[in-house]
């Protein structure tokens, strides 16, 4: 791989987390794969592959000790940027404005004693500039624009006044403000009941379509993950163990462990009823599922 | 309907604190010796202090909690260890449900000092592991040194030890992987088979309850607002909440 | 729902593993060699306590090897008994907290809640009481004694664990293993002694310690004001007050008492941390 510009938005090349100290552990062992613009990809894995790393990586916010390895390039409007390597100043400005994310619990990325429209008005008086009422209506709009009724209550209110899909609906609005390029969402529904988790992951995937952003989505949840991701990257044990597109993976995985937790989540699925034979028609649901008659 | 006792009944059960509107509220429902039930709803339905009522750990504020045809008293202490060796708990987090600091020989074994069941202990714990598919070294070792999966297994062997008639299972799946869910779902569908033990399970899974339960109902807010067969209710929901519920759950798309 | 995981993914739990600790080996020689001392003050010391044939003040020498002090009394001898009495203290107060703070702080946590309101308040007053003001009210009641220092001291450590006790005591018994014993038909005195005791005592080990420190120079202080046990109890307290008139003409008299407090008082406190860092790694010092 040359130093040359980037074809696509994010590249990773042989990228890894390790922790150092007297036990050295490597616990991502190389992730290969780039995002094009627009892209969708989905990362699944369960517990222990080390997805959540490798996002976290992506975003320059590895806790310490651990440290990556490897490249994660991106490419933003001023040159192209290696996450790994680049000091937290310069990458202040790739986060949100560039590459922004959404994690599993709001109650933990969101600030609790901050009222909603402060914490908006951070990133949009920061990255788009606006003041005074200019940015009272940014906050509000963007509040609408998640779907949250009410938004000048909501923007009055604390974290903990509204509900977890509530929330989870702030968290996205919040990594929206500085329209980025890609967005990281890491098990955004996981935490959420699986009514409030339809509408959100249907709020993602139109932000997404509507703005021309790329998406990296993690979950160990195949269904979730076949229904919004194009092409599917497989994690075991901090390896990257198969990479394809998402019907290709379902259809005919190659690797064993792929085909594995595609016949386990297969077995899963095949316990309810025949898809077409229930569920409102106003529901969203995964692509491909017919509406009930 | 049949005409055996049912197992466990909850008769218009109500629980609520001061003036609030009530967690539970007219809750009925009963399961028959060998049966199964399983029970949907997601957070704040009620699940979980249902679930506490039906395991006597609480009084509800009305209704009764019937086991074997009696009422469910906490104090009647004889009454109470009849019951307890005939129902157990299973729980979600398979890292809070085994003591860490204790073997999991005697954890497993606790029922059996707890409810004086005599008998060869340790025997005992070898044939509970050995039916949950785990070795008899494990009895000596500490719950860190297993997966979430194989701790799930040694919970439901620790709730296997008084030979109880129905488990009253809480999440009994969602906190683990995907491919080792089967393994658990199995289990469960063998010891029903087997030992014609019943389930009472509480989930907002479908898939699990589908898995496991002839008959499903539907809690929202604190009430009961569908019942019936599980192939029934899941092809032909009646209620808006149980289609939304239906019709929010991922799926695979078929190939 | 399922349990709720933050945004990093924790690596694989480490083989619990020996760990070598430098807090700990420093730790322990310093406890260690004063402990000896004090013990085999009990059977053999070079001079009697009260033997002044030595002539007062002298500097350290063959015969005396700590010197001696104005009334003539061997230096070394006494310095051995003050190690005895400095371990006494620490032992018999860190006692005296953990039972009394144990028991209560159980109570606290397995008792209705008003019992439990009542007993925080009781704690919340007894902490902030000082230590020493407590420890003075005492002596005054009871006369000044190593007893009256010792129960003062230990009482006024048991706030604190018990505090400790019982918040850990609640979060422990909010886990669902405590839940499933209940429904295995364990009472609550079977819970406790099952469960709670075993999971809440590695908490306690490290404050337990250093009340051991502080035990020691609270009793230092007390016989520094004269509050302390009277001879034959050689408190290096006491050693230190005595020796303030003359520090000038017998230096050694004041500087080694002052030097083996602080020696014990510091090996305790590097003995906690490195049982802690022995313990549970994953709460490692800064080293």
């Amino acid at each position: 791989m040359t130093a040359a510009a980037m074809t696509g938005l994010l590249e990773l090349a042989a990228l890894s987390v390790r922790v150092g100290g007297p036990e050295p552990r490597t616990l991502v062992h190389g992730v290969d794969v780039s995002l094009a613009p627009g892209e969708r990809l989905g990362i699944i894995g369960e517990s222990g592959s080390g997805k959540s790393l490798t996002a976290l990586a992506v975003l320059g916010l590895l806790p310490y000790p651990l440290v990556a390895g490897g490249s994660a390039r991106i490419a933003t409007p001023d040159g192209v940027v290696d996450v790994v390597g680049t000091p937290a100043r310069r990458l202040d400005r790739v986060r949100g404005a560039i590459v922004s994310a959404v994690f599993q619990e709001p109650l933990a990325s969101l600030d609790p004693l901050m009222r909603i429209g402060r914490q908006l008005e951070w990133p949009l008086r920061r990255h788009r500039g606006l003041r005074g009422d200019e940015l009272r209506r940014a906050v509000l709009d963007a509040l609408a624009e998640v779907q949250l009724a009410e938004p000048e209550r909501i923007a009055r209110s604390y974290i903990h006044e509204i509900s977890g899909g509530q929330r989870q609906r702030v968290a996205i609005a919040l990594a929206l403000a500085a329209d980025p390029q890609l967005l990281i969402a890491d098990e955004p529904t996981t935490a959420l009941d699986v009514t409030v988790q339809a509408g959100i992951i249907e709020l993602l995937q139109r932000e997404v379509t509507d703005r021309g952003m790329s998406l990296l989505f993690i979950s160990h949840d195949l269904p979730v993950l076949a229904g919004i991701a194009d092409r599917v990257l497989v994690m075991k044990d901090g390896r990257q163990v198969e990479l394809g597109a998402t019907a290709q993976i379902l259809r005919a995985p190659a690797d064993p462990y792929t085909a594995q937790l595609v016949a386990a989540s297969r077995r899963l699925d095949e316990f309810l009823p025949v898809q077409g034979g229930a569920g409102a028609p106003d529901a969203a649901g995964a692509p491909g599922e017919e509406a009930g008659a | 309907m049949t005409d055996v006792t049912p197992l466990l009944t909850a008769e218009n059960v109500g629980f609520g604190y001061g003036r609030s509107r009530p967690v539970l509220a007219d809750v009925s429902l009963a399961v028959a010796p060998g049966a199964s039930l399983g029970l949907v709803g997601e957070s704040g339905a009620g699940k979980t202090t249902l679930l506490r009522l039906l395991l006597g750990l609480e009084a509800p504020t009305a209704g009764v909690v019937r086991f074997d045809g009696g009422r469910l008293d906490v104090r009647d202490r004889r009454a109470m260890r009849r019951f307890r060796r005939a129902v157990q708990p299973v729980y979600q987090d398979p890292f809070s449900s085994l003591d860490p600091r204790m073997t999991v020989g005697r954890s497993i074994a606790e029922p059996l000092r707890s409810l004086q069941i005599e008998g060869d202990h340790r025997a005992r714990v070898a044939e509970l592991l050995a039916a949950v598919g785990l070795s008899a070294e494990a009895a000596d070792r500490y719950p860190d040194a297993f997966s979430g999966g194989q701790r799930q297994r040694i919970a439901i062997a620790r709730a296997l030890a008084p030979r109880p008639r129905l488990l009253l299972a809480d999440e009994p799946v969602s906190a683990l992987d995907t491919s080792v869910r089967m393994t658990v779902i199995e289990l469960l569908q063998r010891l029903a088979r087997e030992q014609g033990i019943g389930f009472l399970l509480v989930s907002h899974d479908l898939t699990i309850v589908s898995a496991l339960c002839e008959r499903m109902a539907v809690l929202e807010s604190g009430r009961i607002v569908e019942e019936g067969p599980t192939g029934s209710v899941l092809t032909a929901p009646a209620h808006p909440y149980t289609r939304r519920l239906i019709a929010s759950v991922p799926r695979l798309p078929a190939v | 729902m399922t349990a709720v995981t933050l945004p990093v993914t924790t690596p694989p739990p480490a083989r619990p593993r020996r760990r070598r600790s430098v807090n700990l080996a420093v730790g322990a020689v310093l406890f260690g060699v004063i402990a000896v001392v004090g013990i085999v003050s009990v059977f053999w010391t070079p001079f009697a306590f009260d033997d002044t044939e030595g002539g007062r003040l002298q500097p350290p020498s063959a015969e005396h090897w700590a010197g001696t002090d104005r009334l003539g009394r061997d230096l070394f001898t006494q310095l051995m008994i003050g190690a005895r009495l400095a371990l006494a203290v620490g032992f018999g107060s860190v006692s005296i907290a953990a039972v009394v703070g144990i028991s209560l702080g159980l109570l606290a946590a397995v008792a209705r809640r008003w019992v439990d309101d009542a007993v925080s308040s009781l704690l919340d007053i007894a902490i902030a009481f000082p230590t020493l003001l407590l420890a003075m009210l005492i002596v005054a009641w009871r006369g000044a004694s190593l007893e009256s220092a010792i129960l003062a001291i230990g009482l006024a450590g048991a706030a604190v664990i018990a505090r400790l006790t019982r918040v850990t005591a609640t979060r422990v018994l909010a886990q669902d293993f405590v839940t499933a014993s209940r429904t295995s038909g364990t009472g609550t005195v079977g819970v406790i002694r099952q469960h709670v005791l075993r999971n809440v005592w590695p908490t306690l080990i490290v404050p337990l310690a250093l009340q051991f420190g502080g035990a020691v120079g609270a009793e230092a202080s007390l016989s520094y004001l004269g509050l302390g046990s009277p001879p034959p109890n050689a408190s290096w307290g006491r050693m230190l007050q005595e020796a303030q008139s003359t520090v000038l003409v017998a230096p050694t008299a004041a500087v080694l008492p002052g030097i083996l407090l602080v020696a014990l008082i510091i090996g305790v406190n590097l003995l906690a941390d490195g049982l802690r860092d022995v313990a549970d790694p994953t709460s490692r010092s800064i080293r």
